[in-house]
């Protein structure tokens, strides 16, 4: 793997957090490249989504940093996380159900353009987040659903609200959290082509949990395998797959 | 933004209001300025409650600290003007105190903490008997100037008042529905959907939460602001927690989910009322029908209109679930797609 300094995007360091004795993540550190997609599997428990919320500013690390294009944002709340350029979905999709497609994806909108203390404009009527919204329905391909209130579609379209709502932010690095969960085959289908689309059209970075490893070995460049808090190994696919102790921590053979 | 049918509605609506002096006696016009005062009230209520997701119980003492302030300044010969703007000014600057403290939870947990923040206030206005004259209150507030060099008014009037009133509630409804449909009333609802949601948007939710309370706790100092001068008395009971719970149950009533519901209800509940007040001896009569009740109760007519409003809000809340305004916009969007489809 090259490690160029001016490429890193996220820096990761020594991070460890204790949940009163128990050590969920232990001394972890990577570093995650402009506009590659890295995928973090392990075991349940092995704390992918414990590195994710330390990683967004949901918890605070017990010790350890976290470098966003050099500048710390360990201690910073999470909103001021997502200003700095990192955006995240949730296991359990995370949206705001009684409003419409479109209405979810403006409200990021008005975090990104720094509107939230507009209280004069009609909402309807401002033309700079109504063409963001339009062009981010465009970019995930849900124009036609951006009237529809959210809580009527099926999981995977709120899905790909979610997604929606994330690049809406327009940040630099994109955290998902098992973006495949509990989808049929089409559908995760159609989301690992999204993923891959969405990398091309915006250069973002990604960093995703899977459980499914066809989805995995498909959709990553780099893999990060956790076990017990660790990291085990950092390669590519066939590293991970050749890998015997990966096999009898992960795939129990 | 609006469609023609609704304009129609908001302009005929105005326009009545401000003919209405000319029609209705002088207690019809009363209760019109009531419904009018506590339709604001209603509604600041509803910025927390249907906007942000809020459950306030104790909006009663942002209204009583407009009221008193108010009144308190009046009754020393201030000018109206003055009085309401202190009111407001008081109303929110404590707002700003007890609302940074209440974001901090949500849910039951806030319910509470402004239920015990409103019984604080309370407290501190029914003991401090030198400025608010304790359990008496402040009576015998009249009105002598509007504070504009020029107009005088014969504000002692029932309908000089009555279009004071109209127009600053008018102008606080126009500015409460550009807040509601402004980008920072688009996130007040995505903060009611999913705060968590919000805050992982990058956006402050705490300190959204915060400006929405000092908002509606303004509004509701306007809408005390002007009922102290109008009733001509400022009485503890208005900012005892039963209060509080009147904007509640008109909300209900009317509707959380659209703008308007609380108006809608402000005026069915105050209609509904005052009807009950004057017409309850046919109620009584009725009840001497029943075979269980017992004589005395039925032979001493007590005052129990609130037993009656209590038993026609039930059928009006649980028949209208939503709100009579959603309902009454469904029927009717009901009956125009029945009338398209027989086409």
């Amino acid at each position: 793997m090259v490690n160029s300094a001016s490429d890193s995007v996220l820096k990761v360091s020594n991070l460890t957090k204790d949940f009163s004795g128990i050590r969920a993540v232990n001394n972890v550190s990577f570093e995650l490249n402009s506009g590659a997609i890295t995928a973090v599997i392990g075991p349940n428990g092995a704390g992918k989504t414990t590195l994710y919320n330390l990683i967004s500013g949901h918890l605070a690390p017990t010790s350890g940093s976290v470098k966003l294009e050099n500048k710390e944002i360990v201690g910073l709340t999470p909103n001021l996380i997502v200003q700095a350029g990192i955006g995240r979905s949730f296991q359990i999709t995370s949206i705001f159900p009684n409003l419409t497609v479109a209405q979810n994806i403006r409200v990021a909108v008005i975090s990104l353009q720094r509107k939230q203390f507009d209280f004069w404009t009609k909402v309807q009527q401002d033309r700079s987040l109504n063409q963001a919204v339009k062009d981010i329905l465009e970019l995930v391909g849900i124009e036609a659903l951006a009237q529809n209130p959210v809580n009527l579609l099926s999981h995977g379209d709120r899905s790909l609200v979610e997604i929606a709502i994330i690049l809406a932010l327009k940040p630099r690095l994109i955290l998902l959290d098992e973006p495949t969960a509990g989808m049929s085959r089409e559908e995760a289908q159609k989301i690992v082509q999204l993923i891959k689309q969405l990398q091309q059209a915006t250069g973002c970075t990604f960093l995703i949990t899977e459980h499914d490893l066809e989805v995995v070995f498909n959709l990553a460049e780099s893999i990060i395998v956790m076990h017990q808090g660790q990291i085990l190994l950092q390669g590519d696919c066939q590293a991970v797959s050749d890998s015997p102790e990966v096999r009898r921590v992960y795939l129990g053979t | 933004m609006f469609n023609r049918l609704q304009w129609i509605i908001i302009a005929v609506s105005i326009l009545g209001l401000f003919l209405f002096p000319w029609f209705l006696s002088p207690f019809n016009l009363v209760l019109l300025t009531e419904i009018l005062l506590m339709g604001l009230f209603a509604l600041s209520f509803n910025l927390l409650f249907g906007y942000t997701g809020l459950l306030s119980f104790g909006h009663a003492a942002y209204f009583a600290t407009g009221a008193y302030v108010c009144g308190y300044l009046v009754k020393h010969s201030a000018p109206l003007l003055l009085g309401i703007l202190a009111g407001v000014i008081a109303a929110a600057v404590l707002a700003t105190g007890l609302g940074y403290l209440s974001v901090r939870l949500d849910r039951i947990y806030f319910a509470m903490l402004t239920l015990a923040f409103g019984m604080m206030v309370y407290t501190i206005i029914f003991q401090w008997r030198e400025v608010t004259g304790g359990s008496d209150g402040i009576t015998g507030i009249f009105v002598t100037n509007l504070g504009i060099p020029g107009i005088e008014l014969k504000l002692q009037g029932f309908s000089a008042y009555y279009y004071l009133s109209l127009i600053l509630v008018v102008l606080a409804i126009y500015l409460l529905w550009r807040i509601t449909h402004s980008p920072f009333g688009e996130l007040l609802q995505a903060s009611r959907e999913n705060a968590q949601r919000l805050l992982f948007v990058g956006i402050n939710v705490r300190q959204l939460r915060w400006i929405a309370f000092i908002l509606a706790g303004g509004m509701a100092g306007l809408a005390g602001a002007l009922w102290s001068p109008f009733q001509r008395v400022a009485n503890p009971e208005i900012a005892h927690w039963t209060f509080s719970t009147t904007p509640v149950l008109m909300t209900i009533l009317g509707g959380y989910h659209r703008f308007a519901g609380p108006l809608v209800g402000a005026t069915l509940f105050i209609g509904l009322e005052h009807w009950l007040q004057s017409n309850q001896g046919y109620f009584w009569q009725w009840l001497a029908g029943l075979p269980l009740l017992p004589d005395t109760l039925v032979e001493s007519q007590l005052n129990l209109w609130h037993l009656f409003l209590g038993l026609l809000l039930l059928p009006l809340i649980l028949g209208f679930p939503g709100g009579v305004l959603a309902s009454v916009e469904k029927l009717g969007k009901f009956r125009f797609r029945q009338r398209s489809q027989s086409q």
